[in-house]
């Protein structure tokens, strides 16, 4: 690829060797994939973060980073970490978070601060059409697809490698044509659009079927940025979408001609009630007992959807043994709890954390709103409703 | 003549091994993060939506048309490839940077190489057998059915 003489300089290692390491990291990478050249970016968020004692290789290069004194160029947010509020709930995962406190202490060296997998919702929500570096599969899905800025997924790693660099490999999705769309989604007039589990569920469907292809929904144009950050992270579990346009929804899909950039859908897909159905059937695990744990949120709720689920939990009282997860952002969950909500959730005995939904998750059985969640754990899945039933009322067969 | 199939390198190095295919797509990270927190010495995929689950994938050169999960999957795979209980490589149809970066970061800051080569037609990579031995040479990017 084209580089500049400034960028050669890192590369050649004028600059120092770390530089020149993640440099080459971001150019060799680039070059497999074709980029022309590197391009100047706004924004970068990163999953190395999570001080699991899984992530020791990973770990030790930011430690490397750290020690080497290089900082972030752009601003850079992380996804979540444990909270510590609830040290006593979460004792079964916290043993497990070795990583921790070093981690802790890289990222604040290289400038890394803000730990949430929604970053859009707090100070790093760059804006139409603006180039990113982001890694987390639901963020970036939600930077192309809500915002319309532009990023393609990035690694734990090359994230931060882009953002103390400022710059990423221009290719993919950075580029407008590749962000044409692929595939034609229709629902079918069975389904009730309004309800949040359909919509999760459909998510699912998408990212099986479109895989790394970019999927365009008709027929959602009513849908909620909060819906769709819901929606997307799904597709984005089940398969690599990064992008989804909703026509009349999102800034790139305000027509088929537009989404599709006027050309013809490979293929027109049509969701229905049953697919629906026999995809919850599929990633569900049904553990038919009462769980230990219920996650809300994955992504980490917005404040409004906290506020929703908060008022749900109105004189209700969570069965004792359950553990009742409502995952914000550490903003969110401050505003709330130093708010009149606070007493719902005191009365109720629900945690706001800011923790990742998809650490809440043992011991298990674990039950879930999430489809996300449900994927990636052996999650019972059901609607939010559902799931403050099961929390309240106890287990249930349907 | 050994067969050689033609793609695109896109981490370098040399590994040979019995084969693994699947055609549906892959999540590392569904498949790896639980055998590593749990320190395993074998590397039985973990997905259970997955038609591999439970089966063990080390030291074979795993082949799937495409990634697909969350964005862990780079350092979940620089962490497999770091510890030596994962695959030896990785064959695909169409691979993408977020794979690449696992194997790129071992090369680059521990000098370990993991090949990966992308751009061979599924069609192909279906007609090879589990446990044929194959070579890959991710700095040609190739691939070459031994037996």
């Amino acid at each position: 690829m084209y580089l500049t003489k400034e960028e050669e300089d890192i590369l050649s290692g004028n600059k120092g060797e770390m530089l020149s390491k993640l440099m080459k990291l971001i150019v060799k990478l680039g070059d497999s994939f074709g980029a022309e050249k590197l391009i100047d970016i706004v924004s970068a968020h990163t999953v190395l973060n999570f001080g699991l004692n899984f992530v020791n290789a990973a770990a030790n290069v930011l430690h490397e980073i750290a020690e080497s004194g290089l900082k972030v160029k752009v601003r850079t947010t992380a996804d979540p970490i444990i909270d510590m509020d609830y040290s006593e709930e979460l004792s079964v995962v916290y043993p497990m978070f070795t990583l921790h406190d070093q981690m802790m202490e890289d990222l604040d060296k290289i400038g890394i601060r803000g730990f949430t997998c929604t970053p859009y919702f707090i100070d790093n929500k760059p804006k139409f059409r603006e180039y990113c570096a982001w890694s987390e599969s639901s963020a970036v899905i939600y930077l192309n697809s809500v915002i319309g800025a532009r990023s393609n997924r990035e690694g734990g790693l090359v994230d931060i490698a882009c953002g103390i660099l400022g710059k990423t490999s221009y290719h993919g999705l950075l580029i407008t044509e590749n962000r044409k769309g692929e595939l034609l989604f229709r629902l079918s007039p069975d389904i009730d659009k309004n309800d949040l589990f359909n919509l999760t569920s459909i998510g699912l469907i998408i990212g099986e079927i479109a895989g790394n292809q970019v999927p365009v929904i008709e027929g959602l144009e009513n849908i909620s940025s909060d819906y769709l950050k819901n929606l997307g992270a799904a597709s984005a579990a089940t398969g690599a979408v990064a992008l989804i346009h909703v026509i009349g929804k999102t800034p790139e899909g305000k027509t088929l001609e537009q989404a599709f950039q006027n050309d013809k859908p490979k293929e027109i897909i049509d969701i229905t009630m049953n697919d629906i159905k026999q995809v919850r059937e599929k990633y569900s695990t049904e553990w038919n007992k009462s769980p230990n744990n219920i996650s809300i949120g994955c992504p980490q709720l917005s404040r409004k959807e906290a506020i929703e689920v908060i008022n749900k939990l109105e004189g209700k009282k969570i069965s004792e043994g359950i553990n009742f997860w409502i995952c914000t952002n550490p903003e969110a969950k401050n505003s709330i709890i130093n708010s009149d909500y606070n007493r719902i959730l005191e009365d109720s005995g629900a945690h706001l954390t800011s923790f990742c939904p998809l650490l809440t998750a043992l011991p298990r059985p674990l039950t879930t709103n999430s489809a996300k969640t449900c994927f990636y754990s052996n999650a019972t899945y059901r609607n939010i409703d559902d799931c403050i039933r099961i929390a309240t009322e106890g287990w249930y067969n349907e | 003549m050994n067969k050689i199939l033609k793609g695109r390198g896109l981490s370098g190095g040399i590994a040979e091994g019995e084969a693994i295919i699947t055609s549906q797509p892959f999540s590392i990270s569904a498949a790896f993060t639980f055998p590593l927190i749990q320190f395993s010495r074998k590397l039985k995929v973990a997905d259970r939506t997955h038609e591999l689950y439970r089966k063990d994938v080390g030291d074979k050169i795993l082949i799937f048309p495409y990634p697909i999960g969350t964005t862990t999957l780079g350092f979940v795979l620089l962490e497999t490839i770091h510890r030596g209980i994962g695959p030896k490589a990785i064959v695909c149809e169409r691979g993408e940077p977020l794979m690449s970066s696992g194997a790129v970061a071992a090369d680059i800051f521990f000098g370990i190489q993991f090949p990966i080569v992308d751009q061979i037609d599924f069609k192909e990579l279906e007609k090879i057998k589990n446990g044929s031995i194959v070579r890959v040479n991710g700095t040609e990017g190739t691939l070459e059915i031994i037996e």
